[in-house]
């Protein structure tokens, strides 16, 4: 087995682009399968991070809606977000989704039952270019 | 000093396609190649336009509020990859007059491609959005 040691990795026909053979035998993109940013939090309180990867801040904005504010910037405001969360409820449906896309934020909200929630357990996920 | 590697490709030597990752703590190793995306889409409805993409070759609007995405390069099975969705409200911004919910069904469908329904809870009835979401994890073809 081969090891390489290193801190950082630079393409070098481009800066920004190094291929990576996949399971197969067909190749991807590393920088475009890696997630830009992620954060798990707990949206009642004070909006308490367990953990997250490029986000700087979040903000309270209403019941059941938050604004997460990228530590690096994305390039445009078309990147594409997953975002989950515990429904307070037991019964009854909920639905959460990122209502504001910007370069530097995003903002979301969850509902249940049509009513604006604080979940407990906030989940997102984000891919796309960066700046 | 930190050291740079500047490197157009990354093969693994043993496997070509498995190359061990030091995780965060020091003390795990993670898959380089299983621990990356393969594929995401977000598709505007409203429009009927990508609005970012990554190993997405084309969109098929299957009527409102339905879509394939079919892939660049396939994945290895219909059952070797998962899909997670999100989605808008509507038109992103508009938090003052729609609260309307939604949810996002995402699911795989062939090796070539995943299928998605953007649906009103309110109604059950698909519908179109203007930022209908899709990320793919799993083992390229």
């Amino acid at each position: 087995m081969s090891t390489l040691n290193v801190d950082a990795l630079v393409g070098v026909s481009s800066a920004n682009a190094i291929t990576v053979r996949g399971e197969g035998s067909a190749t991807t993109s590393l920088q475009q399968g890696l997630a830009k940013m992620w954060i798990h939090f707990d949206g009642t309180g004070s909006q308490a991070v367990g953990d997250s990867f490029n986000h700087a801040s979040i903000t309270d904005d209403a019941v059941g809606r938050y604004t997460v504010v990228f530590t690096n910037n994305m390039v445009n405001d078309d990147y594409s977000v997953q975002y989950n969360a515990m429904a307070v409820n037991t019964s009854g449906g909920s639905a959460t989704y990122i209502y504001t896309f910007a370069t530097s934020s995003c903002s979301s909200k969850h509902f249940e039952n049509g009513t604006n929630r604080d979940s407990t357990e906030n989940t997102m996920t984000l891919n796309g270019d960066l700046a | 000093m930190a050291s740079v590697l500047k490197v157009n490709t990354l093969t693994g030597v043993t496997t070509a396609g498995s190359i061990v990752v030091t995780g965060e703590g020091n003390s795990t190793t993670t898959n380089l190649q299983q621990g990356l995306n393969k594929a995401f889409c977000s598709y505007d409805f409203d429009t009927d336009q990508v609005r970012s993409s990554f190993n997405i070759g084309s969109v098929t609007d299957r009527g409102t509020g339905s879509l394939y995405g079919n892939f660049t390069n396939n994945m290895g099975s219909a059952t070797g990859y998962t899909c997670t969705s999100g989605t808008t409200a509507n038109d992103p911004g508009s938090m003052a007059n729609d609260d309307t919910n939604r949810y996002s069904l995402i699911s795989a469908d062939t090796a070539a491609r995943y299928s998605q329904n953007n649906v009103a809870l309110s109604t059950g009835a698909v519908i179109n959005d203007e930022a209908v979401q899709g990320i793919i994890v799993g083992d390229l073809a």
